[in-house]
């Protein structure tokens, strides 16, 4: 809990696995006229080995845009990505073959994930294939292996996804990423397409594989909780920023960034008692447009407390207190 | 809680204690390729006049299909094969269709998950309200239709209304598109609303939003919500009463104290066990329901829950546990209740032989 695994600047960090600088991602928004959709504006963060970093914020605060932008589904627009110290920002498509074995990524939605004409043992068995260096003995060996890993059997191996419930879908999908047992896995909202009673399932599978593998997570939901329980650290994002970061569970029990300090109070309580007495009230408004971001602080169109200084000056993330990382004029 | 009843004054409504919506054994099935799906199985559950109550299930558990056989609103394929619903004494069921438009949105309202698809994406939002009143208000001038409309858009908190009613469903968040249905929904004043997971699309923070709305509007005019969810926290927020489904039958019924006090079924329990709280000690595991919900074109004979429960006994997987009722009013369907069940293994050993069971299910 008490880890030293993430550290918004990375200067005595210890084995650093991923390391994000500065990530930018700026496309230009639909309909043209030269304005420009600013959807990651300058994350730094590093992740340790066998760590698990949660980033949560609302629909469009940039989760997966930074995820995608680090596997380079995106190309970002500024900044760098190290893994195990090298820079994969501008690594050609050819040559990220080798990158992917490191790192996968686990999808939401299970449904679209998944190549609808292959079957399980062909949509597992392809990491193997696209690396080259697995016979098909081995290669349907190690399919065989990692299917009944995840609590499939040998019978789902020639079904298609559509044959498949919602949670066996995500199993192949988990499949699929950890077949090369790779040392980072993205997950974006991996369980937010799921049942309540399935959704532990898959996040039991996910702890049981890190513990075994000493894999690290790049954990990206919107159930606070569930990020929580799942995270070493957490990082909040706000339109494309990087709000504020914390190792441990500082953030939860003394968040510092009033958008923070919102999000948790807007979490439904799960006990009626205690939620009639609750009278915080959670954040007003609506995320601003990201074609024009507010200038200053990009949250001050919501914040309460927003100050003259928050409307014209960016506030910068800086330590508030030993690894609790804010960025907010008012701490 | 007993904000939500001060509107409510026995002597306007003769009757008493009369249930708003009353559904008695209602059966529901789909018929496609794959031969008959038993989506509803017998449900019974009532809405209270101001109350809310609570409809808990995962996809697949019959607790849309509930409300929309009630209202009349399934899907070609579908059909009511039993049971009576009714509605302020009316029976939905039989009820000629002319009568029946005129329950649904002037008496009974809805609102969905998905606002974007229960909003005509070519007609201006504010135009979109004054249709409901058109339709059923027809006493109503353009000019007070209008003046309603602004009123309605703003009580569902729509910043500057009179600029927004021209605008089109595109044009707005998905938060502001719920707030449309909302004023929609709320424009003849119905005397119950279902709510089916109107804030499953929305982020935190404008499910928070939303919620709140709801809740201040139900207190101010005194309607009955059904709020139909799978998210236990938002029931724990909004509802007095739960009725938990599960395979196309009602598990659990309760007042929402007492169910999150003490779950009287085992899948309640799962449900309530299986998700983290904010507090949860990290280095415990999660205890989730092992095994996935029922396949509803084979239901099984016994309870459904059976296969995936902890304490089921043979007894469980081959006979329909009746629904046991307490003499709070608390009822469960679960064999572990009944008075001949082991002490051993059983959660409810310290009340079991207590409760009444059902006689139609025996």
């Amino acid at each position: 809990m008490r880890s030293e695994s993430t550290r918004a600047n990375a200067k005595e960090s210890d084995a650093p696995l991923l390391q994000v600088r500065g990530l930018t991602h700026h496309f230009p928004a639909r309909g043209g006229r030269h304005r420009i959709v600013h959807a990651l504006e300058n994350v730094s963060f590093t992740l340790t080995h066998g760590r698990t970093l949660g980033l949560v914020g609302e629909s469009g605060c940039g989760k997966s845009t930074c995820a995608r932008c680090i596997v380079r589904i995106l190309n970002p627009s500024a900044g760098q990505v190290l893994l195990d110290g090298q820079d994969i920002t501008h690594i050609p498509q050819k040559r990220l073959l080798p990158v992917r074995r490191k790192m996968q990524m686990v999808f939401q939605d299970p449904y679209t994930a998944l190549n609808a004409r292959m079957t399980v043992r062909d949509i597992v068995a392809e990491p193997l294939r696209a690396q080259r260096s697995y016979s098909s003995g081995e290669t349907r060996e190690m399919v065989g292996e990692m299917l009944s890993r995840v609590g499939l059997t040998r019978e789902h191996e020639n079904r298609y996804a559509h044959e498949l419930s919602g949670g066996q879908r995500q199993r192949v999908g988990i499949a699929r990423a950890l077949i090369l047992k790779p040392a980072l896995v993205l997950c974006d909202e991996p369980i937010s397409a799921l049942d309540v009673s399935i959704q532990a399932q898959v996040i039991n599978l996910l702890r049981d594989f890190q513990q075994e593998l000493g894999l690290a997570y790049l954990f990206i939901a919107h159930d606070l909780s569930m990020v929580r329980y799942v995270s070493d650290s957490v990082g909040v994002m706000y339109m494309g920023e990087l709000v504020e970061l914390s190792d441990g569970g500082d953030l939860y029990t003394r968040p510092l960034h009033p958008y923070t300090q919102g999000l948790l109070e807007s979490i439904p309580i799960p006990n009626p008692r205690v939620a009639r007495e609750n009278t915080a009230r959670g954040l007003t408004g609506d995320i601003a447009s990201p074609i024009d971001p507010p200038p200053g602080c990009r949250f001050h169109t919501r914040c309460p407390r927003a100050a003259a200084r928050c409307k014209s000056e960016p506030p910068l993330l800086k330590e508030a207190a030993p690894g609790h990382w804010t960025a907010c004029h008012l701490v | 809680m007993t904000m939500q009843y001060k509107n409510y004054d026995v002597s306007h409504n003769p009757g008493g204690d009369e249930p708003l919506l009353t559904i008695r054994n209602l059966r529901t099935s789909f018929f496609t390729g794959a031969g008959e799906i038993a989506a509803v199985r017998g449900v019974s559950l009532t809405v209270r006049r101001g109350e809310c109550l609570g409809v808990v299930g995962e996809s697949g558990s019959g607790k849309s299909v509930t409300f929309l056989s009630a209202l009349r609103l399934l899907a070609p394929a579908g059909r009511v094969m039993g049971g009576e619903i009714r509605f302020q004494g009316r029976d939905l069921l039989n009820m000629r269709l002319k009568e029946m438009r005129e329950v649904r949105g002037a008496r009974i309202a809805m609102i969905f998950q998905d606002p974007l698809s229960s909003l005509n994406p070519l007609i201006p939002i504010g135009k979109q309200v004054d249709e409901m009143l058109w339709a059923h208000e027809k006493n109503l001038t353009a000019r007070q239709r209008k003046d309603k409309t602004l009123e309605l858009l703003t009580k569902a908190h729509i910043p500057e209304a009179e600029r927004r009613y021209g605008s089109y469903p595109h044009e707005f968040s998905g938060g502001m598109r719920q707030r449309v249905m909302i004023a929609m929904a709320l424009a003849c004043k119905p005397d119950l609303l279902v709510a089916d997971e109107p804030t499953t699309a929305l982020d935190v923070s404008i499910q928070n939003q939303i919620l709140r709305l709801i809740k201040s509007l139900q207190s101010e005019m005194g309607m009955g919500v059904a709020f139909i969810t799978h998210d236990l926290g938002v029931i724990a927020q909004m509802c007095t009463r739960v009725s938990v489904l599960y395979g196309g039958l009602v598990m659990e019924d309760a007042a929402a104290d007492d169910l999150f006090d003490r779950p009287l079924h085992p899948y309640t329990e799962g449900l309530l066990t299986s998700m983290p709280s904010l507090m949860q000690d990290r280095s415990i595991r999660l205890s989730p329901i092992p095994g996935s919900p029922p396949d509803m074109s084979a239901p099984p004979s016994g309870c459904p829950f059976a296969p995936r429960c902890a304490h089921a006994r043979n007894i469980c997987v081959s006979q329909m546990p009746p629904t046991y009722t307490y003499a709070d009013g608390r009822q469960s369907r679960c064999w572990l209740h009944s008075h001949d069940a082991p002490a051993f293994d059983n959660p409810y050993r310290d009340i079991r032989g207590t409760a009444v069971p059902d006689e139609e299910a025996l």
